[in-house]
């Protein structure tokens, strides 16, 4: 475990260089500010959706040679690809806090801003519900980008922005444009739990992880 | 017991194929890997390293193979290849934390006196060095934990001639304990000609000859000649017959009972002149 944690923690380094993406959240929050009609649920989901993009950069930033010095390092086989999904899980639960952190802050600047309840619906399920289906997205990306290898820059690029748009978009499309209005998302908090939810998402990220680093040990 | 054991290594790709590679290095020894370009030195020490998956055969270092023991295994190998490996956006104090963090032997005062003795700046980026600085950052990166074996890879492509002979001291003194060995594939051959104990060369993916460097220099004699002097007598006892506008040269095995001519010229090949000639005679 303490190898893979050290795997994880080199994506880290790798992503160094790309510290002002921890301004995205205040710049959500400035704008969000600018509208005061705007549901807390896509202050996280915008949060998240730049966390989606930025959870595979270490992935699509390894080079032929660099792949060399670590696969070269004392570890066991499938030990990186774990890493990385490590990586992916701390980057998401990042965005994820960023979120509710501008969250709090537009609560505070403006406390007509409802955080955890809009009075009819507890909010908290909903924002696990977000963080569980966004694992999921990020464990399906890495999971594509730990398994392929690809040659093309575009390729890339479009692997690593599409799975985020969609997430952002079917978001959008399951709770509305002002936030829970939609009979999806009424039907869905009236029966299902967040954290069971959570915990469920969580379990398929888990099986892609291993899935990752059985397929990559197998191809190799 | 033989300190590395490589047994009947093989791995075919489309349009190549290492074909039963074997050979034993005792510790305390330098075993040169020479071949052209495309022979197959990278494949087979890409397969010792197991970064590519041998269709047969493996290698061992200390008794110990990848299979039994992975950690150990890549924990016995210290490897320097002619481009750095690290990434291009770390420094040397990320790669210290990296080793640290992996590797049990690092000795962190001791990379860190490297760094000092060859200048190179803790903070600054990898990509930002000299290909010199480079190649010091990777030495500097193995030679501060223990490893039983060391894999170069034309390391000293490209060094400047004080470069490669502080290379090559720094290899001399990685065995001088007498526990350790070095496997250095070049195409430097004054490099070998210098250090080398054994001398493996390979040729299409083919093991030509294993032979210690001071007894291959005895096995073979050149020979130079005029035109007139290559009979087919003659020919017939040479191996990689090379003609030039005034004469030839060849390989002459030392262990024929044929008399050379007297009016040959003979002298003791080196590496080079021996390896040249063999893929001569086998392109003929």
């Amino acid at each position: 475990m303490t190898r893979i944690f050290n795997f994880a923690k080199i994506d880290f380094l790798r992503i160094r260089s790309f510290k002002w993406i921890a301004l995205f959240p205040l710049l959500v929050v400035i704008i969000f500010l600018t509208q005061p009609d705007t549901s807390p649920l896509y202050i996280l989901c915008y949060c998240i959706f730049a966390g989606i993009i930025f959870s595979t950069l270490p992935c699509s930033m390894e080079s032929a040679t660099e792949v060399g010095f670590l696969q070269m390092l004392p570890t066991l086989p499938g030990e990186q690809q774990k890493g990385h999904f490590l990586f992916g899980f701390l980057f998401t639960l990042l965005a994820f806090l960023s979120g509710l952190a501008s969250i709090l802050v537009c609560h505070l600047l403006r406390p007509s801003f409802q955080m955890f309840s809009t009075g009819e619906w507890n909010l908290l399920d909903l924002y696990l519900i977000i963080l569980g289906v966004s694992l999921v997205f990020v464990g399906i990306q890495t999971f594509v980008l730990s398994i392929l290898r690809f040659k093309s820059a575009q390729a890339m690029a479009i692997l690593r922005m599409v799975p985020a748009f969609i997430f952002l978009f079917g978001m959008s499309g399951l709770f509305g444009e002002d936030g829970i209005t939609t009979d999806g998302s009424i039907q869905m908090l009236s029966r299902i739990n967040g954290i069971m939810v959570l915990v469920i998402c969580l379990v398929i990220y888990l099986i892609l992880a291993q899935a990752a680093a059985v397929i990559v040990v197998r191809k190799h | 017991m033989n300190l590395i054991e490589v047994n009947h290594l093989s791995k075919s790709y489309d349009g190549f194929q290492l074909q039963d590679i074997s050979f034993s290095l005792p510790a305390g020894f330098i075993m040169g890997y020479v071949g052209q370009n495309g022979a197959g030195k990278t494949t087979t020490l890409n397969a010792m390293m197991h970064l590519i998956v041998p269709d047969s055969g493996d290698a061992s270092i200390d008794g110990v193979t990848y299979a039994k023991d992975p950690l150990r295994y890549r924990d016995s190998i210290g490897y320097i290849g002619d481009a750095s490996f690290f990434p291009a956006d770390f420094t040397a104090m990320d790669i210290e934390n990296i080793l640290r963090n992996f590797y049990p032997s690092f000795r962190r005062d001791t990379y860190r006196e490297f760094l000092k003795k060859w200048n190179l700046s803790p903070k600054k980026k990898i990509k930002d060095f000299s290909r010199g600085m480079k190649v010091k950052l990777m030495f500097a990166a193995v030679l501060s934990r223990d490893t039983k074996v060391l894999i170069l890879d034309e390391a000293t492509n490209g060094l400047d001639p004080m470069m490669r002979k502080d290379v090559l001291d720094l290899l001399q003194e990685y065995i001088c304990d007498g526990s350790r060995s070095i496997i250095f594939s070049t195409h430097i051959m004054e490099d070998l000609q210098d250090i080398a104990d054994y001398i493996f060369f390979i040729d299409n993916g083919e093991k030509i000859f294993f032979e210690p460097k001071d007894e291959l220099a005895e096995k073979f004699l050149l020979v130079k000649g005029g035109p007139e002097d290559l009979t087919d007598e003659l020919k017939a006892h040479l191996s990689g017959i090379e003609k030039h506008a005034y004469g030839f040269t060849a390989l002459f095995s030392t262990d024929s009972d044929y008399i050379l001519p007297a009016a040959l010229t003979t002298e003791r090949p080196t590496i080079d002149q021996i390896i040249i000639h063999q893929i001569q005679e086998r392109r003929h």
